[in-house]
């Protein structure tokens, strides 16, 4: 038998890991940029920022069964610059790197249908939740 | 042979490549609905992008920007995607439904069948836009900013348009 988390076990796990996001006295934000993340998550940024969008404060409910779902993002109705997104990163109002992740088009753990990022135009993300495995 | 006889052959091969590339993609997407779900920790999110409108102004000055770049690809490129527009231009806004985008932003409404095969010629394939992609992704963000802009801001008509769908731009959000 595999080792497993006992679903409270996963809830406060899952937590931590979103709650995190909420350091900071304001709102954690979502970076999207170009080109490949950097080597380490605790690198500093790397390609062009596109766009920002930014978390509810707190940014996510609380877990259940090891699911926490982020609660309204708000999109960025003005992007920065325009390219193609490649990776996005999660920082707390503080600046401090939470997690990163590839973006692409039909691809990516965030799931462009459009990748083309344009000035001044909007970049929005659906729901998202992060999960915990038993 | 006659040209029209001509005619009729080149008409009968690209709507069969139209065929086949759609067959192609429900491949895909049925080959995607048997992939292993996503690493725990790791949710596939799902993002929109929705540029500017553009208009005839703007078209004019993308043009002149292209006439000015350096680069004889990125010109010529640039010109290409404007035909493209405004070929789209000259067809009726589809009259389909639409469905929720994916991001849960706007609605996203599919071209007519008339429509697709009017523009067919104009618009590039998917692997022609990530290639243009990466030719404009040489453009300095800086130095060229307003050529920049204006070369992604029709590639993002490109791919609306190859995907079969009106593009859905923020102000109709």
């Amino acid at each position: 038998m595999a080792y497993r988390l006992a679903t409270d076990t996963r809830n406060k796990s899952c937590d931590a890991i979103v709650d995190d996001i909420d350091a900071g006295a304001g709102a954690g934000t979502i970076a999207i940029r170009t080109g490949a993340q950097p080597t380490n998550v605790g690198d500093a940024d790397t390609g062009t920022l596109l766009g920002t969008l930014t978390f509810s404060d707190p940014a996510f409910g609380a877990a259940s069964t090891g699911v926490a779902t982020a609660s309204a993002i708000t999109s960025d109705t003005s992007a920065d610059a325009s390219g193609t997104a490649g990776h996005f990163r999660i920082k707390d109002s503080d600046a401090n790197i939470h997690s990163d992740g590839t973006c692409g088009q039909g691809s990516g753990d965030l799931d462009f249908d459009n990748n083309v990022i344009v000035a001044g135009g909007t970049i929005a993300i659906s729901s998202l939740t992060v999960t915990v495995p038993i | 042979m006659s040209t029209s006889s001509s005619d009729d052959k080149v008409k009968e091969l690209r709507e069969l490549q139209r065929k086949q590339r759609k067959a192609l993609e429900q491949t895909n997407r049925e080959l995607a609905s048997l992939q292993p779900p996503p690493k725990p920790g790791m949710k596939t999110w799902v993002g929109g992008s929705f540029a500017p409108p553009l208009d005839t102004d703007k078209l004019t000055r993308y043009r002149e920007l292209a006439d000015a770049a350096v680069s004889s690809q990125v010109r010529e490129v640039l010109h290409k995607l404007c035909d493209m527009v405004e070929k789209f231009w000259e067809t009726p806004s589809s009259s389909l439904s639409g469905v929720a985008h994916p991001s849960g932003r706007g609605l996203v409404v599919k071209l007519e069948d008339d429509e697709i095969k009017r523009i067919w010629d104009y618009v590039p394939y998917d692997k022609e836009n990530k290639m243009y992609a990466e030719l404009f992704d040489t453009i300095d963000a800086k130095t060229d900013k307003e050529l920049r802009d204006a070369a992604f801001h029709l590639l993002w008509f490109a791919v609306e348009l190859e995907k079969d769908r009106e593009p859905l731009t923020n102000d109709m959000l």
